[in-house]
């Protein structure tokens, strides 16, 4: 167990900041401007510094990272008295049409911002970040079969709207990052 | 769709991710084989797939980065002392557990032996708490010596501080640390904040009627006076700690002399205040709940300072450490030490936040009301997208009437724009007055004669010249792509371009509607509306801007990079109205180079001449993107 002095600091830079990009990627796309999404960021490493003696070496770092991420998220959207996840009742209908040949890059972006923050949350841990189930659920705090079903829902729902059909979920954010 | 098809599809995202058992997989296999359109998806999946792994290829800020490091390095200074502060506890652990090993020894019940220690700490805290100390000196007398030792201090001299002033919360964490270094001369008074590489951060300089104007660097120029330098109040006190001193004075200010207590050691005085029981627990505003001074013993000199405020449920303890202290005479120091560091001085983005009004003035109320109504019009027409491209004209009387005017397609358009607006117009202050095209060529008995005639252009071809270079761009190995994605490739550009242009036009008619001084005539709650509906658009523009960028650079082998640090270095010059003409110029022009690329043409360019493929372009779109975030405060 390290203790939290210079060492300790040179050990969280290397075991923990290493993931800034990923936590910075995942905190731009679930706050609604980028200097939030820097705040939560910088929020989420400073406590995972003040919990690094509880953090067992060896374990997952990024999963644990992102956990704590979570919990800083879930207490702004409190403060600010914003919804943290809608989950709109047509996002459970079973419809999949046939993904479309070509997508770019911002038709991609579009459809990512109108997912409900839950599916949004799955997949760009999932499918952008590349976690693990086992890691989304760590993170999360919630079951393997949870994520699973989530994900699945959420790429249905990219390709419906990437398929041009009308706004899957009862979401619509219009994100702007940059 | 097949109900094989239907499985297959179900199990195609597994497959992809590999998670899927072999015998399963075999089966999926079987079906591939014999049938192409779940190939085809499946192809479409995993394109999808690589591109999703594309967009997390973004990297933190260097500037967010180097931030967090530094907290870190504060916080981990901080826990080191907690660390220190833990083994300091180890004696009174171990005594403790030595008592507990004696009691146990001589009482058998867990209850009782618990009783027994819990009563001989209450003993020994009460102990410490009320042990008589002998007091040699009282505390009004201490400090009132003090008080003249510190005031001849600044008699027929120049002096000059450098203090540390740290922020500690409640659980014992550093929040926050200035350096600060203060230099007086007579009643004129700097006071200069420095970071850690010793770059002033802000400052207050007095303005010689006892009162100070505080700067902060990117602020937008000074913060309104807040506090007398003799007598600081409470408030000052919670929003800027650095403009308060360690001394006598200060700390007198701030505490009821009847609570404190004098402590005496070899080399000081300890004088100690703590506020009544539940006074602090009640309280509404700011409250000090434990203030100490401690004094060099001989010479009377402060050495260090606490205060612990209490704002509701907020506790936090400010600290203020003498680290450098010298006297010269009284003319010695440079008269550019009063003066503010023109690195203090505002930027482009702060020169539109410095019009926000500070103090409300009676005389210009009837102005700044019909400025108010005007801005509240202009966001109701911005929110239905009415602020640009259309004929719509809003126009403000003398008296405060805001008069809006305008020509739209039909008469749905007409309907919304009416509704929109509709109930600004319920106290006859706002007119309006839209009309349909056709009703208003019904008006008029004779058309006039300048009347634009619109003739459609009939192009002949839906090529664009880029097309090639989408196709390639698009098509893999081993597929062609067809038209109709081309086509909704081009589309899509087409519309991020059309969209900065008419948002960049949104800009410059709010820059150039509200000038600065007419901003500083507004009321506080319809600047910051005007600032949002700015901020808005430059965002827009500045996110479309980056996807153009994204999308268009693959295609013709982008330069990078180019014509970033001159267009950060003309923002920095630019007045509001410059910089919204400048973002018009730079949208239009990318505007004309997409349209030029990607719309449907009969005159033919090839793809080597065309605008995108230019140096010049890319110049352009970037200073785009960088005009946008620098309004957009980025």
């Amino acid at each position: 167990m390290p203790s939290n002095g210079p060492s300790a600091l040179d050990a969280f830079l290397r075991e923990a900041l290493v993931h800034l990009d990923e936590i910075f990627r995942v905190a731009c796309r679930l706050m609604p401007d980028r200097a939030s999404a820097e705040d939560v960021t910088q929020e989420t490493f400073l406590r995972a510094w003040a919990a690094f003696q509880r953090f067992e070496q060896g374990t997952n770092c990024r999963a644990w990272l992102f956990r704590i991420l979570f919990h800083v998220r879930a207490e702004e959207c409190r403060r600010l008295k914003r919804a943290e996840a809608v989950v709109g009742t047509d996002a459970l209908a079973t419809c999949d049409p046939p993904s479309p040949g070509v997508v770019i890059r911002a038709d991609l972006e579009r459809a990512l911002a109108a997912l409900p923050d839950d599916f949004r949350t799955v997949i760009t841990l999932a499918d952008i970040e590349g976690l693990t189930y086992r890691e989304i659920a760590e993170a999360l705090d919630i079951p393997m079969g949870t994520v699973m079903s989530r994900l699945s829902r959420a790429r249905r729902l990219v390709r419906r709207h990437l398929a041009g059909e009308p706004q899957a979920g009862n979401q619509t954010v219009y994100r702007l990052r940059s | 769709m097949g109900p094989e098809c239907q499985q297959t599809r179900d199990l195609l995202d597994a497959y992809l991710g590999d998670e899927l058992l072999v015998e399963t997989a075999h089966q999926l296999h079987r079906h591939l084989n014999y049938c192409a359109a779940c190939r085809d998806e499946l192809d479409r999946r995993r394109r999808t797939a690589l591109l999703f792994r594309e967009l997390g290829t973004e990297r933190a800020p260097a500037t967010l980065r180097a931030r967090i490091i530094e907290a870190l390095e504060q916080a981990s200074v901080s826990t080191s002392r907690e660390a220190s502060g833990t083994r300091r506890a180890w004696w009174p652990q171990r005594w403790v557990k030595h008592l507990r090993a004696m009691l146990e020894d001589v009482i058998g019940s867990v209850h009782i032996r618990r009783a027994v220690l819990a009563l001989l700490v209450g003993v020994l805290v009460l102990w410490i708490v009320w042990a008589p100390r002998e007091h040699t000196i009282s505390a009004a007398e201490l400090l009132t010596r003090a008080e003249a030792v510190d005031a001849a201090l600044y008699r027929d001299a120049a002096v000059t501080r450098t203090f540390d002033v740290e922020e500690w919360d409640v659980a014992g964490r550093l929040i926050g640390r200035h350096r600060v270094e203060v230099a007086r001369q007579g009643a004129l008074v700097a006071r200069r904040l420095r970071d850690r590489s010793g770059r002033v951060t802000g400052g207050a300089w007095s303005t010689g009627d006892g009162h100070s104007q505080i700067y902060r660097l990117g602020a937008s120029g000074p913060l309104p006076p807040v506090t007398r330098e003799d007598r600081p109040s409470l408030r000052s006190l919670v929003e800027v700690p650095w403009h308060i001193d360690a001394s006598p004075s200060a700390f007198v200010a701030l505490v009821r002399l009847d609570l404190t207590r004098v402590t005496e050691s070899t080399g000081s005085y300890l004088v100690e205040y703590r506020a009544p029981w539940l006074t602090s627990a009640v309280a509404a505003h700011p409250v000090v709940e434990r203030a100490t001074l401690t004094l060099d013993r001989p010479s009377l000199r402060v050495i260090r300072q606490t205060v612990t405020v209490r704002e509701g449920d907020v506790v936090r303890e400010l600290r203020y450490l003498e680290r450098a202290f010298s006297r010269v005479g009284p003319d010695d120091l440079p008269q550019a030490t009063f003066e503010p560091d023109a690195g203090l001085m505002p930027a482009p983005r702060a020169a539109l936040e410095a019009t926000r009004p500070r103090v409300p003035v009676r005389a210009v109320a009837d102005e700044g009301e019909g400025l108010g109504r005007e801005v509240e019009v202009l966001r109701r027409l911005d929110a239905v997208g009415a602020l640009f491209g259309e004929q719509i004209s809003v126009e403000r009387s003398p008296d405060g009437r805001v008069t809006v005017d305008g020509v739209v397609d039909d008469a749905a358009r007409k309907a919304q724009l009416q509704s929109a607006l509709s109930s600004l117009a319920a106290d006859g202050r706002v007119r309006i007055r839209i009309e349909t095209g056709a009703e208003r060529v019904q008006q008029r008995s004779d058309p006039s004669p300048n009347e634009t005639t619109f003739r459609q252009v009939e192009v002949e071809t839906n090529r664009f010249a880029a097309a090639d270079l989408v196709q390639r761009h698009l098509q893999t190995e081993k597929d062609m792509v067809a038209w109709p994605e081309i086509q909704r490739f081009a589309d899509g550009l087409l519309t991020g371009s059309r969209q900065a242009l008419v948002r960049s036009w949104a800009l410059e008619r709010l820059t150039t509607r509200f000038p600065p001084e007419r901003l500083r005539s507004l009321n506080p709650d319809a600047h910051a509306t005007w600032l949002t509906l700015v901020v808005g658009h430059a965002r827009a523009i500045q996110y479309e801007a980056s996807i153009l960028r994204l999308t268009v650079g693959p295609l013709v082998a982008a330069p990078h990079g180019a014509g970033d640090a001159s267009a950060w270095e003309e923002a920095e010059s630019q007045t509001p109205e410059e910089f919204a003409g400048a973002l018009v110029g730079a949208a239009s022009a990318t505007d004309e180079a997409i349209r030029e690329a990607f719309a449907a043409s009969a005159i033919p360019v090839t793809p080597a001449d065309l605008q995108i493929a230019r140096e010049e372009f890319w110049t352009n779109l970037r200073r785009l993107e960088v005009l946008a975030a620098r309004v957009a405060g980025r």
